[in-house]
């Protein structure tokens, strides 16, 4: 029944992300990944962390993104005790400044938001479909679609594997990663190779039977045309990026 | 009734599929591996490149084309970008290392040579490390001493890389003597 159905809930009430066309959502990642990488200052950085923190949180998956921010602390903190130890034992390296490191954490901050907001809003159908609307030729299309295809498969192959090693007494786990490297990775690596060459020989024999690449371009069953949220969403995003770039250079210009 | 003659394409739709599959494999392999050995392993992340190189040097013996590489990376990085959380940004410096380590190989003997293509992979594996690093610098500029925790953990990677290129060669050893790589 569909009131039952936890997948068709989702689907019936898409998130303000989820509406977004995945051209819009790769157009403001890629715009924001080379604003920020150009921005030095701390008020515009500031400024595009905090929106791309609100367009990340409007995915409401939250537990997801504040794991996200915890690691990037982690991260962020153990590089700094790095930089905190060579400054004790080589002095010559100079004096940790603490304000040094806000411009490249807020830089760190906005691809994240950017990417998280790409990133947790796709699905396998939904990406499959974002790499059609995409109209990529077949060269880039069909070995993307396979490897999205695959992810999951390789995913349960893997599992199955670490099972019957765990039935024959292996057990993988980080002592055994560690102490036994090689063990490990001949017990793992073989059986999914041979697996992998497998699958995608009998894959290549399905997709030649179907005829699948002998057409001269590719038909698409679907247009699909932006709609007016994704213009809003690229408006805003150009005028923050904009805006945020006049914040740093408007002595330059004016 | 006369079939028309139908132009011969560069890719066969069988190595579009080895292609795909392979950049999977590598994406899952790398990720469980560095998931199994707990973190900031060093031991796993050596193995984990020592898995991702063999497996490149497996396609690219599979796959003896101009140009495998530079669409496995191109590939690779749309995918990572849309479904992984992959960077916009390593795109170009992806692409980038796979132009240069196929003309590598083109340059060095072509892709009949074992010798050629294990370079190729060593160089793509070497440049695409460089350019992320390259990025991660112009991200970090203000301190530059917070990249040297990442240079070592990079370095640390390149070793399991270089490995990988000699076991790599070894699988195809057995691969071949299995029958499963034929040429």
């Amino acid at each position: 029944m569909p009131v039952l159905s936890e997948n068709s809930k989702i689907s019936n009430d898409p998130g303000i992300i989820q509406r977004l066309d995945v051209r819009t959502k790769m157009a403001i990642c890629a715009l924001s990944s080379i604003v920020a990488l150009f921005l030095e200052g701390i008020y515009p950085l500031s400024i595009l962390a905090v929106a791309s923190m609100v367009y990340a949180l409007l995915h409401k998956r939250l537990v997801v993104v504040f794991v996200s921010y915890g690691a990037i602390l982690v991260m962020g903190l153990m590089a700094a005790f790095c930089v905190k130890i060579m400054t004790v034992v080589m002095p010559e390296m100079g004096k940790m400044e603490i304000q040094l490191f806000f411009s490249p954490f807020l830089r760190v901050m906005i691809l994240v938001n950017v990417i998280l907001a790409l990133a947790l809003s796709s699905r396998v159908q939904s990406i499959l479909a974002a790499l059609k609307t995409l109209r990529l030729p077949l060269v880039i299309y069909l070995p993307a679609a396979v490897m999205i295809r695959f992810i999951p498969s390789f995913i349960v192959d893997i599992k199955q594997i670490s099972e019957s090693l765990k039935i024959r007494g292996y057990h993988i786990n980080p002592l055994t990663i560690t102490f036994h490297p090689l063990l490990t990775m001949r017990l793992l690596f073989v059986p999914i190779v041979v697996r992998a060459l497998r699958s995608s020989d009998e894959l290549a024999i399905a997709a030649e039977l179907k005829g699948l690449g002998y057409s001269e371009k590719i038909s698409y069953y679907k247009t699909t045309a932006l709609s007016l949220a994704d213009y809003c969403a690229g408006g805003v995003a150009t005028t923050l990026l904009c805006g945020a770039c006049l914040f740093e250079y408007h002595d330059k210009l004016f | 009734m006369s079939n028309p003659v139908r132009k011969k394409r560069y890719w066969q739709t069988r190595e579009l599929i080895v292609i795909g599959t392979f950049a999977a494999l590598t994406k899952v392999a790398s990720l469980l591996i560095a998931i199994a050995g707990g973190g900031m392993n060093p031991v796993s992340l050596v193995l984990k490149n020592i898995v991702a190189t063999s497996l490149l040097i497996v396609l690219v013996y599979k796959v003896r084309k101009f140009g495998v590489l530079t669409l496995y990376a191109l590939i690779n990085s749309l995918v990572s970008l849309l479904f992984l959380g992959g960077n916009v940004m390593a795109l170009p410096g992806m692409l980038i290392a796979g132009i240069v380590g196929d003309g590598f190989i083109m340059m060095t003997g072509g892709y009949k040579r074992a010798w050629a293509l294990v370079l190729g992979v060593g160089l793509f594996d070497l440049l695409s490390r460089a350019i992320s690093l390259g990025y991660s610098y112009l991200t970090v500029r203000e301190e530059p001493r917070l990249l040297i925790m990442a240079a070592i953990i990079v370095a640390i990677g390149y070793t399991g890389c270089l490995l990988g290129l000699g076991s790599g060669l070894l699988f195809v050893k057995e691969l071949r003597h299995a029958g499963i790589v034929r040429e």
